[in-house]
């Protein structure tokens, strides 16, 4: 039962709330949008060992009998459980560096490891969502993946950038399934981070 | 060099230490004399993972009106912001027109009663029950104790340490709560990490194993005023620290999913609010 000053440190390190807003409430109040204007991608290519070990990476999301506005509002809802996550770098490990320094090497530390981590959430926390709505997933090769998907690290994807990507996912989501690539859920499902 | 980095690192596990047992001022230790405050409720729960849980109380009526003070504060807030954003965005536009722009500003939106996304009244109603200090300790097993304020709770998630930092992880999409009401303990059970439990992983969602018969109760709960936690089915909550997400596994007789979709599994209804 004891009172501590400690609430500053653990504030920092627990990234107390407020930290983050109400994420996945996004909502969208568009109107509707037509399918048809949407261009669809070219999904075709052949895997071979090193496109099938990044599948962890880049992926789109298929579900049969799925229209474009449902898959499109899926859509949304994910992405607003994944995006601005608050992962930060470790915080303190560099003191021997001196404050300023410390300070520096903690920021880089963020800018590698915390980027790193912030992108693995983001992906886990689409898959986990899609899921759980029951969408398939299917491993792309990159260069195909970065032509209309995204990921946030150390920047922010500016919105409407971010909206045009997103309906085009939509436009895979709900048309015909990839014909290679999917990836099957490990056992034991999403739950390990 | 090698030394002075372990030893930071040392130092950062120990602030760690220092900061979750100083969160955790009404949580009971294996010596604390247990009295119960009439103002305050009580959750108890066993585990055998030592990772935080952190609880999230919905809102009580009496806390609308300063929730809906601050929202409109902050509206007003962004509504200011707005007027600014949109004359830069004039500016700029205006200076796109004469020469080459690499990024385009994108026109900002005006925010409004209907569009402004504002954190929900529970947003601040976070209960940590952080590793220590334990109500019991028996080798792997352990017990939590803590002193909250009356309402219901959700079970929300778990934050740790990561190699990389801080991670959180919340039951965002679809969970339990339970009442807590006033001069009461609530015996949730067995809190699990399915697979910390095992010592696999450090940073998980937890679930919750309802309580029964065959679960003990430590000696210094004897004579107080004790009751099983009922639980109910949780609707989906917003992600507020944006950590990574889960849900808690269907538990017959209270919850279940249909897709997405949170179901109350007495009622064959989604949760009602």
């Amino acid at each position: 039962m004891r009172k501590t000053w400690a609430p500053l440190a653990a504030a920092i390190l627990l990234m107390l709330p407020n930290a983050a807003g109400a994420q996945g409430t996004v909502a969208s109040a568009e109107a509707p949008i037509d399918p048809a204007t949407i261009p669809m991608p070219a999904l075709a290519f052949t895997p071979t060992p090193e496109i099938e070990g990044n599948y962890d990476k880049y992926f789109v999301f298929n579900r049969a009998g799925t229209d474009f506005a449902t898959a499109h509002a899926d859509l949304l809802e994910c992405d607003g459980y994944a995006r601005g996550l608050s992962h930060r770098g470790p915080v303190g490990t560099n003191a021997h560096l001196g404050i300023v320094g410390g300070m520096l090497a903690d920021s880089g530390s963020d800018m590698l490891y915390g980027s790193a981590e912030r992108r693995r959430q983001q992906r886990h926390n689409m898959r986990t969502c899609m899921r759980f709505k029951e969408y398939r997933v299917f491993g792309l090769p990159k260069q195909i993946w970065e032509t209309f998907n995204f990921e946030e690290g150390n920047r922010r994807v500016p919105e409407g950038e971010r909206q045009r990507m997103l309906r085009i996912q939509a436009r895979v989501a709900s048309g015909p399934a990839p014909a290679v690539g999917e990836v099957l859920m490990p056992a034991g499902g999403e739950a390990a981070p | 060099m090698r030394a002075l980095t372990l030893l930071a690192i040392a130092l950062l596990v120990a602030l760690f230490q220092i900061a979750t047992v100083a969160e955790a001022r009404d949580q009971f230790n294996q010596k604390d004399a247990v009295t119960i405050d009439p103002q305050k409720s009580y959750i108890f729960y066993r585990a055998r993972s030592r990772l935080p849980v952190r609880f999230i109380r919905e809102a009580t009526p009496d806390e609308l009106p300063a929730w809906r003070a601050q929202r409109a504060a902050a509206l007003a807030r962004a509504q200011a912001t707005y007027e600014r954003d949109a004359d830069r965005y004039r500016t700029l536009t205006r200076s796109c027109e004469t020469r080459s722009c690499r990024d385009r500003p994108e026109p900002p939106v005006r925010a409004t009663e209907e569009n402004f996304d504002f954190p929900p009244p529970e947003a601040d109603n976070f209960v940590l029950v952080t590793s220590g200090p334990q109500f019991t300790r028996d080798g792997e097993e352990v017990s939590y104790l803590i002193a909250v304020p009356p309402g219901t709770y959700a079970l929300y998630g778990s934050s740790g340490m990561l190699t990389t930092g801080v991670a959180h992880m919340c039951q965002c999409m679809g969970t339990v709560r339970f009442a807590a009401p006033a001069g009461q303990i609530v015996d949730l059970g067995m809190i699990r990490f399915p697979l910390s439990d095992v010592g696999r992983t450090f940073v998980e969602a937890p679930t919750v194993t309802p309580w029964t018969a065959a679960m003990t109760r430590p000696a210094r709960l004897n004579g107080l005023p004790v009751i099983p936690a009922e639980l109910r089915a949780a609707d989906k909550i917003p992600n507020y620290l944006g950590g990574m997400i889960n849900r808690h596994p269907a538990l017959p007789g209270v919850l279940r999913y249909e897709r997405d979709r949170v179901i109350d599994d007495r009622t064959g209804q989604p949760p009602a609010p």
